[in-house]
């Protein structure tokens, strides 16, 4: 059923996006205008449900302003059950309604979020959706997966490792792959959320690290050290079928997919500094990006869903969050970050911050350069990666 | 957490599959010579090398100048004892955002090397080291490649490739905690653990 819901929701992107190909007006939608924050109102909410939409609509680009300098009016109560409708400010037409029930009111919340975000932007809302990091606490390393904002932590590994690393999901399932050293030795493990059951997914002599699963969840990259280098290899999802992509002497890393599976891009120090490239999935030359204006190690790429963007890390004195055209080109450097990942929506990003000794979760709305910290998460919190 | 039997054994049956095939690949017995792009076909030279008794042929090199890891040691059995004490002198040091082993570094690996040399059934894990300076990807990968350097200069010096493995931790187990170049030079290093048999 899943796979199905993914779809039809797959199918909904693409009929806005091409609908929004011969008007100027909705051209705007997904150019400039998205760097414009919304000026919305909010009323009649108390307590969570006020902070959630508040945290909600912030993170979308939206800015919560007084009812007279609103461009939208959101008004409801949380009274038993969420509810709430948006009218616009200006001739007051109504834009949506909604009334919940059942979950908690937090999901309640959460959910009237994005009512309201795909009813005045068009695009799909990402406050229902998850994220799993990596949790450092003294000595031991754990994987953790919680709501988008921090919220509802869950501890999926209790292992006291020594490290883990990478945790993503399998697209489309409740199913994860990460590396843990809990052995000693990293290996990469599958992990079903829904009945707790691991396996050993890889554990091939040396290092077995940053797992990446293809969108169409059928294909996973890695990068194994087995020849004596760090080298890039691919195989099926279900372990078999190993190739080896790279084979240089200079170290690769953090691999992930193009969306339509056909491509990795990945890191290499093969020109000295580390550089974004893209090999095809099937094996070939690798070809670097050119990622004009990003300077230093370039490192840690994620390819947006809607294929068009990658965003990486560039040590630029400091870690920058920089974006790129898919094919390569010049770099946008965003804020002060590391690490970024996708939401669903091509649009948010969450990524590492660091806060003295610690790291926290961040999220970035790209187009309004906007950031806000996830909710306090006891330990020191990286490498996250959202649900897709 | 706790796992049942069955999945204890399918867990142990898969990683075995995933070691014998892993294993198969790299018994191939070619031993190619960096630069010379694998060995001339028709050649049955190998095939003599690698049948009876092993001759002192040297670590296998690949045509990229790596040297496999053999992995077929269980260096992560958790009846074998580790020392983090035993070659802690050993320890080397790295220059910022470099791998290198530097010519004055060397001289501490031939106390591995002997010892190695003369306990065949001991085994080597060598642990690549960041300091915080870069990003936990970057690190992770650099802190491979600086074990992986260590080992080759380990090989170099005569210490057996088989017996020796690495690991890297990236930034993430500094050995002083601080966030100035005196802490960071102790960071960036490789360390050894000696692990023994299971008694």
């Amino acid at each position: 059923m899943k796979s199905i819901f993914t779809l039809a929701v797959g199918i909904f992107h693409f009929s806005i996006a091409s609908f929004a190909a011969p008007g100027p007006d909705e051209i705007d939608i997904t150019g400039s205008a998205r760097a414009r924050l919304i000026p919305i109102a909010i009323s009649g909410f108390n307590g969570e449900t006020d902070s959630i939409l508040k945290f909600d609509l912030f993170v979308a680009g939206f800015e919560i302003v007084a009812p007279d300098k609103a461009q939208y009016l959101v008004s409801g109560s949380n009274n038993g059950n969420v509810e709430g409708k948006v009218v616009d400010a200006i001739n007051r037409n109504p834009v949506v309604q909604k009334a919940f029930t059942g979950g908690s009111v937090r999901s309640q919340s959460h959910a009237l979020s994005d009512v309201i975000v795909s009813a005045i932007t068009r695009q799909t809302g990402v406050a229902q959706t998850k994220i799993v990091f990596k949790v450092e606490q003294g000595n031991a390393s754990e994987v953790y997966v919680s709501d988008y904002d921090g919220h509802n932590t869950v501890a999926v590994t209790r292992d006291n490792a020594p490290l883990v690393n990478g945790p993503c999901w399998v697209p489309g399932t409740r199913k994860l792959l990460y590396a843990s050293w809990k052995s000693g030795m990293p290996q990469i493990f599958s992990h079903d959320l829904s009945t707790g059951a691991r396996q050993v997914f890889a554990r091939y002599p040396g290092s077995n690290i940053s797992p990446a699963v293809s969108a169409d969840g059928k294909r996973v990259a890695m990068i194994l050290n087995k020849e004596g280098s760090p080298d890039l290899y691919v195989c099926n999802i279900d372990g078999s079928g190993l190739k080896q992509l790279t084979k240089t002497r200079e170290e690769e890393s953090s691999p992930c997919w193009s969306p339509n599976n056909r491509t990795i891009c990945f890191v290499s120090t093969k020109s000295g500094k580390a550089g974004l490239y893209t090999i095809d999935a099937e094996g070939g030359e690798p070809r670097k990006l050119s990622t004009v204006r990003a300077a230093g190690h370039l490192t840690e790429p994620d390819w947006a869903p809607d294929g068009r963007t990658i965003v990486f890390t560039a040590q630029m004195g400091t870690f920058q969050i920089c974006t790129i055209p898919a094919g390569g080109g010049e770099a946008s450097i965003l804020v002060d970050g590391e690490d970024p990942s996708w939401a669903p929506n091509s649009r948010t990003v969450v990524f590492t911050r660091r806060e003295g000794n610690k790291r926290v979760l961040s999220l970035l709305d790209v187009p309004t350069k906007r950031v806000k910290d996830v909710s306090k998460i006891s330990g020191s919190c990286s490498q996250a990666s959202w649900q897709k | 957490m706790k796992r049942s039997p069955v999945s204890k054994l399918l867990i142990l049956g898969f990683s075995l599959i995933l070691a014998a095939t892993a294993c198969k690949k790299q018994d191939k017995g070619t031993t190619a010579i960096p630069g010379s792009r694998g060995a001339v076909t028709g050649d049955n030279r190998n095939d003599l090398l690698n049948s009876g008794p092993a001759i002192n042929e040297g670590p296998k090199v690949n045509e990229r100048g790596n040297i496999p890891l053999t992995g077929n040691r269980n260096i992560d059995d958790p009846n074998r004892r580790r020392d983090t004490d035993q070659f802690q002198g050993s320890t080397v040091y790295f220059a910022l955002d470099s791998s290198t082993v530097r010519a004055n570094e060397r001289g501490k690996l031939n106390e591995i090397v002997s010892y190695l040399k003369g306990n065949p059934n001991a085994d080597v894990l060598v642990e690549g080291h960041c300091d915080e300076r870069g990003t936990e990807g970057y690190n992770l990968a650099l802190g491979d490649r600086r074990a992986l350097a260590v080992r080759e200069a380990l090989v170099a010096l005569g210490a057996p490739a088989d017996n020796l493995h690495t690991v890297s931790f990236g930034e993430a187990k500094p050995a002083v905690q601080g966030h100035s170049e005196a802490a960071w030079s102790k960071n960036r290093r490789a360390a050894f653990v000696l692990v023994l048999p299971a008694q």
